[in-house]
């Protein structure tokens, strides 16, 4: 039960570089423990490799190779290697994205059509290219990570992350009901506020540097007292991408320790 | 962390207190899948009903987990046997860490057509018992520092799903708000609280009620007409439900709290 074993599972974002744990990096190592063959990406080919290395060392089955989402011929070259490798794809797992500051006042045009792309474009295109592969299959489950910013005002200005990740949801919850009857799965894992090796750079960007009193500000956001980790958010992918959940899809399932649920 | 050998089980040693673990009839209801679901995974199920010949059948699908089974029988409309039930367990077995509220059943009937009687059965049924249990459990996880709480909600909560029966719908939305309001208040306290929203699944329900209530007793008339409602290709039952509750309940869930997990085939998803 809540076994993978012989399934192939491509997982986008999954690079971490050094001792951290990512949310791409533990959700391919989730899954390389259930038995599945990963097959991983990122845009910074090192930050994947040290992944790959750490995954492997406890045995897990993982491959990577280089890939910038954002770009429909990458995106086909990174299906097809992995097609290479496996013969098959069972589980997609969309997790690049990436939050810029702004509003509609303050952001530039190009940093909302960057916005768009990276966090709505680059799933779009891995759909494009695995879903006619699972259709053909019988079937398969693919999981996107959105976030509680297409939810609600999570404390930040971060409009065209709030809105692509908004659209990830509906885009995903759409394509579910239209490949339903080929057995495609699909559903939207939703993190809040997560303690990851990306509060890092957040609190450069958002907090003016001030790491500690960022991390502290963001364990008190939460009703459970703390941040969740990406290791939640892992196990979330695993259980979509699951038989046990064969009867999900169309869903999001919200992952934040109740943040979402209070107007303080 | 996922465990990657099979034993112990995901939720191995947790004393799990689950109302509703009969069925209405033979076959996999939601109750009785999730009793032998979180046995099977090594939990110590406390099966509790108001039915006393509905358990051995729950005894029965549990096979060889059936020795982590006890049956109790217990009407949850009565919160003095509730309470006592709550004790016995506790001072059997030290604590509870699992509730799930999987008692309820709609009547049928429209804003006109229910009866005043008939609207406060519904409420007493399928809210008021999640209100009943969780007051003498919640306190009692909270001195524990930790709990998981899932009840058992309706897709009826959140859609019209083709039949009149707005006292079940009504009572089903309250229980799904129940369940958010009062995460919030126990998240501090280490006590989880989700609910999960079965969809249109094919469950001794159907075949025991809901056919003659809607479909003139056809059941495979009322089967199809659900079928068509569903995007994926078929129809889910008891132990979709329960894998929903056994991953909810699990420690791999620990910051989910809150929320709803629908298990309806995309049914939500659409309204065309």
């Amino acid at each position: 039960m809540f076994r993978l074993d012989g399934k192939v599972a491509l997982v986008t974002g999954c690079g971490t570089l050094g001792d951290g744990w990512g949310n791409g990096k533990a959700t391919a190592a989730v899954l390389a423990r259930l038995g599945a063959s990963v097959y991983g990406c990122d845009l910074d080919i090192e930050a994947a490799r040290q992944s790959a290395e750490v995954i492997a060392a406890e045995g897990g089955d993982i491959q990577v190779r280089q890939a910038d989402v954002r770009d429909a011929r990458q995106v086909a070259e990174l299906v097809q290697a992995c097609l290479a490798a496996h013969g098959r794809i069972d589980i997609l797992v969309n997790n690049v994205g990436r939050s810029e500051p702004g509003d509609p006042v303050t952001m530039s045009e190009e940093s909302w059509n960057d916005q768009i792309q990276v966090n709505l474009t680059s799933a779009f295109l891995c759909c494009k290219h695995v879903i006619p592969l699972m259709k053909a299959a019988g079937g398969g489950s693919i999981i996107n990570i959105s976030s509680i910013a297409g939810l609600r005002y999570a404390g930040k200005p971060q409009v065209g992350y709030a809105a692509a990740k908004a659209a990830l949801m509906q885009m995903t919850a759409t394509t579910a009901v239209i490949y339903a009857k080929d057995g495609v799965r699909m559903n939207s894992v939703v993190p809040g506020l997560m303690f990851t090796p990306l509060v890092e750079r957040l609190a450069q960007k958002y907090a003016g540097g001030d790491y500690e009193g960022f991390v502290a500000h963001r364990h008190g956001q939460v009703p459970t007292g703390r941040m969740g980790d990406s290791w939640d958010v892992a196990h979330a992918v695993a259980f979509l991408a699951c038989d046990e959940s064969r009867y999900i899809t169309g869903q999001q399932l919200v992952v934040d320790g109740g943040i979402t649920l209070s107007t303080p | 962390m996922l465990s990657t050998s099979k034993p112990p089980g995901r939720v191995a040693g947790k004393v799990a207190l689950v109302f509703g673990a009969g069925c209405v009839g033979p076959g996999w209801g939601n109750g009785r899948a999730i009793a032998v679901r979180l046995a099977q995974e090594g939990a110590l199920v406390m099966a509790v009903d108001r039915q006393p010949d509905s358990l051995p059948e729950t005894l029965e699908h549990a096979g060889e987990f059936r020795g982590n089974i006890e049956t109790h029988i217990c009407d949850v409309g009565d919160s003095g046997q509730v309470g006592r039930l709550v004790d016995t367990v506790h001072q059997r077995h030290g604590r509870i860490d699992v509730l799930v509220n999987n008692v309820g059943g709609p009547i049928p009937g429209g804003a006109t057509a229910l009866s005043e009687a008939d609207w406060q059965r519904q409420l007493d049924l399928n809210l008021t018992s999640v209100f009943t249990t969780c007051r003498h459990v919640l306190a009692l996880m909270a001195r524990q520092g930790s709990g998981a709480v899932v009840n058992v909600s309706s897709t009826s909560a959140i859609r019209w799903t083709g039949a009149p029966q707005v006292g079940y719908a009504a009572a089903k939305a309250g229980v799904m708000q129940f369940g958010r309001v009062a995460a919030v208040e126990y998240a501090r306290h280490g006590v989880r609280i989700n609910t999960v929203l079965p969809g249109q699944l094919h469950t001794p329900l159907v075949d025991a009620f809901l056919a003659t209530q809607q479909a003139a007793g056809d059941v495979q008339a009322l089967l199809d007409k659900r079928q068509k409602r569903i995007p994926l290709p078929f129809m889910g039952d008891g132990r979709d439900t329960a894998n929903a509750v056994l991953f909810l309940v699990s420690d791999e869930a620990r910051f989910i709290t809150g929320t709803e997990l629908i298990v309806d085939g995309g049914m939500s998803a659409r309204c065309d």
